[in-house]
């Protein structure tokens, strides 16, 4: 806090950690006249200080967060970063299955048509690792 | 017209005694917050009364409960509904014992007890402890905090 201004009364609101935030709420109520005598090191003030510091924690952690999800700059979130580059025209795609077309020959078959029905399992193998394939239709 | 009484699910027997050797007066603000008939002020508890408060406050908070403070607490009250077992009544008592060490150095526990000898109480969902302790710098008395644990419905 800058030397030579008057804090009286006013209480410092630029700490956002829950320590500091808790440090300046005793500060503040400790020169009100209402609480005098009260001694804020104990254990149920210590409840109510937590209380209002955690509240206020909180609130200043969703405002933070808030202002960075808003920016595609600043953004974190997957979601929060599509939705801005969906303003911007582009729709990003995420990550698609493979899909192979094959040819099927039956050998040995005893009767004229063959169902190959749905989820029917293949394995393939390119180098050296194996890849499972399904039917997605009958 | 009288208060409304809230059954708080627990209970626990205070009484204002200070210290006669200690100039020093601890005050706190009384949780329950009863009004001072004088001032209309919220009540203040102090002495060994606030000690008492406070060692209930921490026989009485989860661990985990106290912001960023996770190893705070001895967590009697999430003990109420667990196996009524002599195993859990010695680790609370190790509990109570170890988290007044650290974190309530105005008291030396001296004892910890349940007051149940033939479980009559766990039918009930009841826990009834008692725990005494020595106030440092006035170790002339030995106080008694009860706390008795029960289901609020």
């Amino acid at each position: 806090m800058a030397a030579g201004i008057n804090t009286k009364g006013k209480m410092s609101i630029t700490e956002l950690g829950f320590d500091d935030i808790k440090a300046n709420l005793q500060t503040y109520l400790k020169g009100q006249s209402d609480f005098t005598d009260y001694d804020f090191e104990a254990s149920g003030m210590n409840i109510l200080l937590d209380t209002l510091a955690y509240n206020t924690h909180y609130n200043a952690f969703l405002a933070n967060m808030m202002a960075n999800e808003m920016f595609l700059d600043t953004a974190q979130k997957r979601n929060s970063v599509t939705s801005h580059a969906k303003a911007l025209g582009y729709t990003p795609t995420s990550v698609k299955a493979p899909i192979a077309y094959v040819k099927v020959q039956v050998n040995d078959a005893t009767t004229p048509n063959i169902t190959m029905p749905q989820g029917f399992a293949f394995s393939t193998t390119i180098d050296g690792v194996t890849y499972q394939f399904v039917n997605i239709t009958e | 017209m009288p208060a409304t009484q809230y059954d708080t699910g627990f209970t626990d027997a205070q009484s204002v005694n200070n210290i006669k050797r200690d100039n020093f007066i601890y005050r706190d603000v009384n949780l329950y917050f009863t009004r001072n008939p004088v001032t209309s002020d919220v009540s203040m508890v102090t002495d060994v009364q606030d000690i008492k408060r406070a060692v209930r406050n921490l026989v009485l908070l989860n661990p985990g409960e106290k912001p960023f403070h996770p190893e705070i607490g001895v967590g009697l009250r999430g003990a109420l509904f667990e196996n009524f077992s002599p195993p859990l009544m010695a680790l609370i008592e190790s509990r109570i014992k170890d988290q007044c060490t650290k974190y309530e150095p105005r008291v030396e526990v001296t004892g910890v007890y349940f007051n149940d000898p033939d479980y009559l109480n766990m039918d009930n969902n009841t826990l009834h402890c008692k725990i005494e302790f020595n106030v440092r710098n006035a170790s002339d008395k030995t106080e008694e905090l009860d706390i008795f644990l029960k289901r609020i419905r």
